[in-house]
């Protein structure tokens, strides 16, 4: 009977199920940390290895040329394939050369801030361009928790906003939610580094009387600790004195977010460390 | 049963490379899954349409900075959408098929931008919607039709090699 009720209305009683599984999903989220859920971790522990997987094929064919095959072919198959090889192993050497000193400088950083840090690789990013994320390849049982900060040897990344158990999601500072507290290098004043949702970033509720100057570097406040005192955040590339109370400053990140490739997520202070 | 897990296959596929980032076209990204549940949705029905939009939204939205339950409901909708215009629609044309996964496109945009100017930090629609979101709509646009005519393709080629071996 129930049944041949629910038939009859098939129409109906779908378009009511995606609300209703809207509702459930939204509701499930909200009493938990982002992704902790049982079934969003399941999610992410299948699909994680498979996005690294994905990363890495996209990644070797973004290095490897084939323009250069194509005219030599025209001379002679065998020295064509042997060109071929001779390339891919010349651009192998190189992406090993290039990722060995990556991670030297990330090294290098770590070392220099004292800072307890987890090294992370970026398994993806956000394909929707309504946001600015990326996927790393650490997760809770790396000791990454939500809201910690991200860093690269160049400067902020941004943080964490969900955590799965061996992956996670970074919000980047170039995210139009994304907010940090920042100084200005130079004069010492005091704002709020907002991204804008393209390659930008924005530093708001800056005092008009702030005399700062296109080139002049923005960093970290260190207030909240959510991140270390001091790191670049970026370099000031326009500056509109045109607000009302506050003067409105552009900010280019330092970090190379269109092209990261590893990060630092930081997991504790320097004496949480010891 | 076949037709399901090569569904559940392609999904997967699909997934994957959505979430990673992969098959993107000079920074531009075609959002796969969306095309996915519009071609369930067009071929299947609206029930169909449904499930698979809102399974595979809540994948996405388990990996997306947006509110919760923002992909799972838009693509659900269209999922359904889809499926409920398809007896009305001629589903085989590319035409038809470019329209609807453009404006498939627009809309779910144009409701994730609304929910995100409304629960989170409102910074302007226009500038997204005009550099990410019709961009999107266009290469969709052009995706789905192709993506149809490559599974005609292969679908005929398949039909060739088993009329061979049966002769």
């Amino acid at each position: 009977m129930l049944w041949r009720f629910l038939a009859r209305r098939r129409r109906v009683v779908t378009a009511l199920l995606v609300p209703l599984a809207a509702v459930a999903s939204v509701s499930s989220s909200v009493r938990r940390a982002p992704g902790s859920g049982p079934l969003e971790a399941s999610v992410a522990v299948l699909l994680a290895p498979l996005q690294a997987g994905t990363t890495a094929v996209f990644s070797w064919f973004d290095g490897v040329s084939l323009l250069g095959g194509a005219a030599l072919r025209r001379e002679n198959e065998e020295l064509r394939r042997e060109v071929e090889r001779l390339r891919r192993e010349v651009q192998e050497s190189r992406e090993r050369v290039a990722e060995a000193a990556r991670l030297e400088r990330l090294l290098d950083y770590r070392e220099g801030t004292g800072y307890k840090m987890v090294a992370a690789g970026v398994i993806g990013h956000d394909t929707s361009g309504l946001y600015r994320t990326v996927l790393i390849d650490r997760g809770s049982a790396d000791g990454v928790e939500h809201q910690q900060a991200v860093l690269a040897p160049d400067g902020v990344v941004g943080r964490v906003i969900k955590v799965f158990p061996r992956s996670a999601l970074v919000l980047l500072v170039t995210d139009r939610s994304s907010g940090i507290d920042a100084i200005v290098q130079r004069t010492r004043d005091q704002g709020v580094v907002q991204g804008r949702g393209g390659s930008g970033c924005e530093l708001k509720y800056l005092d008009r009387s702030a005399e700062v100057e296109v080139g002049d570097y923005v960093v970290t406040s260190g207030m909240g600790g959510r991140f270390p005192k001091g790191v670049w955040i970026g370099q000031v590339s326009g500056v509109n004195r045109g607000g009302d109370l506050f003067q409105s400053v552009d900010v280019r990140p330092a970090a190379g977010l269109e092209r990261l490739e590893e990060v630092w997520v930081v997991t504790g202070t320097p004496d949480a460390g010891r | 049963m076949r037709a399901h897990l090569a569904s559940a296959a392609l999904a997967l596929v699909l997934l994957t490379l959505q979430t990673s980032g992969g098959g993107g076209l000079s920074g531009l990204h075609p959002d796969l899954v969306l095309l996915f549940v519009l071609a369930i949705g067009m071929r299947r029905g609206e029930t169909a349409g449904v499930l698979w939009g809102v399974g595979l939204g809540f994948v996405e939205d388990t990996f997306s900075a947006g509110l919760p339950g923002a992909n799972l409901l838009t693509k659900g909708f269209l999922g359904f959408a889809a499926g409920t215009l398809s007896d009305q629609l001629d589903c085989d044309n590319p035409n038809t098929q470019a329209i609807v996964a453009a404006i498939a496109t627009l809309l779910q945009g144009a409701v994730q931008l609304a929910l995100l100017e409304v629960f989170s930090a409102g910074s302007g629609v226009l500038t997204p919607f005009l550099g990410a979101i019709a961009p999107a709509a266009a290469l969709n646009g052009a995706v789905l039709p192709a993506a149809a005519f490559l599974r005609r393709a292969f679908q005929r080629w398949r039909g060739r090699r088993l009329a061979a071996a049966g002769t």
